[in-house]
């Protein structure tokens, strides 16, 4: 399969700014298979050392996938504000076929398959925090947005705060409270 | 909401800044009734205190995805090719890649392919410089149950890849869960699994990574294995497997299956194959797997495989769910007609216990020295199995041997046999026991050990959490939460003591089922020394000590000696009834089996197959002493138990049913005796095998019953069969292959072929003397077998003192009252009557006729055998008057239990037709012996005794009649026979 060019996707990046939330539907199987793609290539140059962690490795192919030169945003907090949640959907949604092939059974030759005894129980861990986050976005934006920045944009309170013009003090208080919040609802 | 929401939030935030000591105050007051509102921030409040923890596990779970996803990339979903091969379809992926339908593209090669395409960071050089290097040899794996490596390579992007055989099937739990197969099926279909690793293994080839999603079974039920040698090339050595773990994490293994030679990263052999299978076994017979992992932490995966024992598989269908809910029959049995209603995991528990058990556990030993030597030796020691004989797989194995030896020679063994058996088992249940409690011993010590470590790390995490406590009391203005933590690990030691402390008092209770375990050893070792105190000189006084003497002297102590011991009581009173029947002393027998019965019954329960196996016993017993009615009750009790506990298909319950069918013989009730002799032929047929000495019994058995009903030609060719069987099995000098012998010979006798039959008589003679010494039952009816013989040869001078021998041995063994006893007594009155001495035979005439009359059923054969002997004589004595009526009755015995033809009834119509003439109803007698001439002309020839009596009688009857006329052509007829030679 080709590499989606950078152009398609900023154009569509463009169009769900303005809006339009079909574009994201359309957005999300492009940045789905360029990542993968682009984080393989990655690993292949990376993997005699395998030096870089995986989440940051993705943000790099993410960065490397949008063209960053190409598109003139509005400012830095949209920027991170949908780089995160690209992130935090592509992961999401891995983590959903990852289970969807798992709930389907054991495939028939699939003998290689060592379904993982570690990973698998972490997966909802995943959803769970996904679906917390929905229900936190529709009581408190703001807060949904710094613990994006935080698990999946990989921002430190020092950004966050620079980012979203607020107090550092400011994203403490809100991280600690949305923190409380979502493992909380997770156990629910 | 909204201001409810910032409402809880600020409460929050002031709460936090507060000591946790001053927040309930401080809640109470600001919440004041708003229990909802305050429930909602201690809630919170809660979160947060563990938030640290979680936070970190949170991002654990998201690199984890991540790497997960970077790992796919490689596979990603858009491949339409690798190598020369056009993909099909993506049939699934794990972790060491992905398996794609494939087809070759360049050729008209059109057959489809599995592709195994492993995933980036497992491609290392090593991986393909072994993969070239292994390829030749996985190639040239050509064996029907294992799956063909095709092809292999590595792609344009460098991963590799591996072309087999595509198998469309089942993995085998669950085609063996799905078709509900019998334990049965599935030991047959796991040892197909054997001879195909087993094959590999010859050739040099370990697979390394056995389990079911490995093993597949076509609809057709062909097994195929995949992968073989596979796991070798992704990870040879521990190194190459440390780079991988750290990509994958422990993605790769399975820890289910793995060996501890595996998770320790040692060297994987045949042994370890070995092992793989073994847990696959023990999946297959009990749904679940040895092990359950409580963490999924690698060495706590480590410490189990390592160190814990896995409970027997018997004990494991009873204690834990099965692996997969719902899917698992627990309850499959030897057959399908298992919808009966006694589907237990009990009685699947019971299926497993014993040979099973051992079987399992030996393959899955912790050392690799200890486990079957091969896969070869682990599959024939499931043939040995289900053939019914001694598994090598087995600790007590002196023990196993003597309860097996017993079995087989329950027929009958000689005394110096019986005594050794004997002898055997007791010294069987002290070797038992010994290695029981070395087990417990050895169990105890080592939790006692645990429970004292785990004491001592819990006194150390207390001190450090007490200490911790102190900091965080010292630095108040520190963190809070530290004193959270503190306290949790206060209360985390605390659990963690108290559960050494149960721990400790688990260890003690063990150690104190030891201790039991060694008084009763102690007592069965005094036991036995003193059963021997006898043959001391000084003790014996000087006489020769005999084998029953010791049994007598047993079978008195065994209540005392062994008191408080009722299980052990059971099993000697058991194994020395047996002996005591094998010599033939029911009455000593009897009383023991009884006793054993109420032992197990008190011990076991009403219902167990040790009950059932009391009750076979004794019922055996009492049919011998010749209390049919008794042991019918008995062997049907048992046999409707065996039914319940171990299903309507296994050895106990064919056991049974021939047990049963002989009583129902003996009591003359054919019909059903034959349908149930053929019903335990079947089943011991197809549960032992053709050539097996149980199915020679049950031959025998049958081959008896069809020549008592007269059926020649049925029954002869079973006896063959049989006598050809146990000359292979079990050697020229065995007391089953006598009884046989004997069988056949009386076959032979009542076919009226009396040269063929001596030969055999006195083999079994000489084989039952042998074994049996001169006074044994078995002995007296062969006697009395061969006196017969005689006796229709007209030897009645050789006869008379071979029926005294019989006769005076049953008396003695048996005493007066048994029903064999008449069929002595009426031979030999028979022979006294064909001497002449009517004064002698008289009375033994009506002894024997009144003894069946009361011991037999009504219409019993064995009764008109003496209705028509003594009629006989009664004619012959000059008073027919007497003799017609028991002739009669006789005659409609026999008329009702031998088919239309039978030359006995024919016999009884001559015996009447002679009395009729003797009262001159000429008319009445003619057409009786007419018909008795013809048919016994056709039945049993010309030259046999009782036609020619019979000629004679159509003679006088034509003489006496005045009809000289029609007496000539039989005169004829008798003087042609008389002159034939013989």
């Amino acid at each position: 399969m080709l590499q989606p060019s950078p152009t398609q996707i900023t154009h569509l990046l463009v169009k769900w700014r303005s809006g339009d939330q079909a574009a994201l539907d359309q957005l999300m199987p492009l940045v789905y298979d360029g990542l993968h793609q682009l984080a393989d290539r990655y690993m292949r140059r990376e993997r005699r050392d395998h030096t870089l962690q995986a989440t940051a490795l993705l943000h790099e192919a993410y960065l490397r996938l949008v063209g960053l030169e190409n598109i003139q945003w509005q400012d830095r907090a949209h920027f991170f504000a949908v780089a995160s949640r690209m992130m935090r959907r592509v992961l999401v949604d891995h983590a959903r076929r990852r289970r969807a092939r798992q709930s389907e059974g054991r495939l028939p030759t699939l003998s290689l398959d060592d379904v993982a005894t570690l990973s698998q129980a972490q997966e909802p861990e995943l959803l769970a925090l996904d679906d917390a986050l929905k229900s936190l976005e529709s009581l408190d934006p703001r807060k949904c947005q710094i613990v994006e920045f935080k698990f999946f944009g990989g921002l430190t309170t020092e950004e966050s705060a620079e980012v979203l013009r607020v107090s550092q003090t400011t994203v403490e208080r809100d991280w600690r409270w949305a923190r409380a919040w979502l493992f909380r609802e997770m156990k629910k | 909401m909204a201001e409810h929401w910032k409402q809880i939030e600020e409460l929050f935030h002031r709460a936090l800044q507060l000591e946790p000591g001053e927040r309930q105050v401080f809640l109470d007051e600001a919440c004041g009734a708003d229990r909802k509102l305050r429930a909602e921030v201690e809630s919170l409040l809660v979160s947060d205190g563990q938030a640290e923890q979680e936070e970190k596990e949170v991002q654990r779970a998201i690199h984890r995805v991540a790497e997960e996803f970077v790992e796919e990339g490689s596979l990603s979903e858009g491949r339409r090719r690798i190598g020369p091969y056009e993909l099909v379809e993506e049939l699934g992926r794990g972790g060491m890649g992905a398996v794609y339908l494939g087809q070759r593209a360049d050729e008209s090669y059109q057959k489809q392919v599995a592709i195994k395409l492993i995933k980036r960071g497992m491609d290392t050089d090593e991986v393909l410089a072994r993969f070239r290097h292994e390829r030749q040899i996985l190639a040239n794996l050509d064996h029907p149950n294992i799956a063909r490596l095709l092809d292999g390579g590595t792609t344009e992007d460098g991963l590799p890849y591996f072309v087999m055989e595509h198998i469309e099937g089942q993995p085998i739990d669950q085609y063996c869960a799905t078709r509900e197969l019998s334990i049965f099926e599935r030991l047959k279909l796991f040892r197909t699994v054997c001879s195909a690793v087993s094959y590999a293994h010859q050739n040099l080839v370990v697979h390394r990574d056995l389990k079911p999603g490995n093993i597949l079974v076509t609809a057709d039920g062909v097994v195929k294995l995949l992968d073989f040698g596979i796991a070798k090339l992704l990870h040879a050595e521990p190194g190459a497997l440390t780079l991988t773990a750290t990509a994958i994490g422990l993605r790769a293994m399975t820890p289910e299956y793995a060996s501890p030679e595996q998770v320790r990263g040692e060297t994987m052999t045949t042994a370890s194959d070995v092992y793989s299978l073994g847990v696959l076994l023990y999946e297959l017979l009990t749904g679940r797997r040895p092990y359950q992992f409580k963490g999924s932490t690698p060495l706590e995966i480590e410490r189990v495989i390592t160190v814990e024992e896995p409970p027997k598989p018997s004990t494991a269908v009873s204690r834990q769910p099965p692996v997969v809910n719902g899917r698992w029959p627990v309850e499959a049995d030897d057959n399908r007609r298992w919808r009966d209603g006694h589907r237990t995991a009990k009685k699947l528990s019971r299926q497993l216990e014993g040979d099973l058990d051992n079987i399992v556990l030996m393959a899955i030993r912790k050392d690799p020295q200890r486990r079957y030597a091969s896969v070869e030796q682990f599959s024939e020691d499931i043939r040995r199995h289900l053939a019914g004989r001694p598994v090598i797989a087995r600790t007590d194995t002196l023990g196993y041997r003597a309860g097996k030896f017993v079995k087989r020679h329950r027929v009958g063994v000689g005394m110096a046999a019986a005594v050794l058996s004997l002898m055997i088992a007791i010294g069987a249940i002290l070797a038992a026991q010994s290695a029981r409690i070395a087990r417990e011993r050895d169990r105890a010590v080592a939790a006692e050990q645990v429970a004292a470590q785990q004491r001592t790390a819990a006194e150390s995490e207390r001190d450090r959490a007490i200490a911790a406590e102190r900091v965080s009391e010292r630095a108040r203005d520190a963190e809070r939460t530290q004193h959270n933590i503190a306290e949790a690990n206060l209360a985390r030691a605390q659990e963690a003591e108290r559960q050494a402390t149960s721990e400790a008092a688990r260890a003690n209770n063990e150690a104190a089922r030891a201790r039991t375990e060694a008084e009763t050893a102690r007592r069965v070792s005094e036991f036995l020394a003193g059963l021997f105190e006898v043959s001391d000189p000084s003790r014996a006084k000087g006489n020769t000590i005999t084998a029953r003497e010791i049994l007598d002297k047993g079978a008195a102590r065994i209540t005392k000696d062994l008191k408080g011991q009722p299980k052990v009581q059971a099993t000697m009173m058991d194994t020395m009834g047996r002996v005591y029947e094998s010599l033939g002393l029911y009455d000593s027998a009897a009383p023991l089996h009884d006793e054993a019965l109420k032992l197990r019954r008190q011990t076991l329960g009403a219902e167990h197959v040790e009950v059932a196996r009391s009750l076979n016993n004794l019922a055996e017993v009492l049919r011998r002493k010749g209390d049919h009615e008794t042991a019918e009750s008995l062997y049907r009790e048992a046999l409707a138990m065996q039914r319940k506990l171990l299903g309507p298909e296994h050895a106990d319950v064919a056991e049974s049913l021939d047990n049963l069918a002989i009583l129902l013989d003996t009591r003359g009730d054919y019909k059903a005796a034959e349908q149930l002799f053929r019903e335990a032929l079947e089943m011991r047929r197809k549960l032992l095998g053709r050539e097996h000495a149980e199915v020679c019994e049950t031959l025998n058995n049958l081959g008896e019953l069809l020549r008592k009903k007269g059926d020649y030609e049925a029954a002869e060719p079973l006896f063959r069969d049989a006598i050809a069987i146990q000359r292979k099995q079990l050697g020229s000098e065995d007391p089953r292959l006598a009884i046989t012998l004997d069988n056949l010979a009386s076959l032979l006798y009542s076919k009226g072929d009396y040269v063929a039959a001596e030969p055999l008589y006195r083999e079994a003679l000489g084989i039952f003397r042998k074994v049996l010494g001169n006074e044994h039952p078995d002995v007296a009816i062969n006697l009395n077998n061969l006196a017969t013989l005689r006796y229709a040869k007209g030897d009645y001078d050789g006869a008379e003192p071979l029926y005294r021998e019989a006769l005076a041995t049953y008396r003695k063994l048996l005493g007066e009252e048994h029903p064999n006893l008449g069929n002595i007594m009426h031979n030999l009155a028979r022979t006294l009557h064909a001497k002449g001495d009517y004064a002698a035979a008289d009375p033994l005439y009506r002894r024997a006729l009144d003894l069946r009359r009361r011991k037999l059923r009504e219409g019993h054969p064995d009764i008109a055998h003496s209705l028509v002997g003594f009629g006989l004589f009664l004619t012959d004595k000059g008073t027919p008057l007497d003799a017609e009526p028991l002739l009669r009755e006789g005659l409609e015995i026999r008329r009702k239990a031998f088919s239309a033809g039978d030359w006995r009834t024919a016999e009884a119509q001559s015996v009447l037709g002679g009395c009729l003439a003797a009262l001159k109803r000429y008319d009445e007698a003619e057409p009786l012996l007419v018909e008795s001439y013809a048919t016994l002309k056709a039945k049993r020839g010309d030259r046999d005794r009782t036609t020619q009596q019979t000629l004679k009688r159509l003679i006088s009857l034509y003489e006496a009649w005045g009809k000289s006329e029609k007496a000539a052509p039989y005169r004829a007829l008798l003087a042609q026979s008389d002159s034939s030679p013989k």
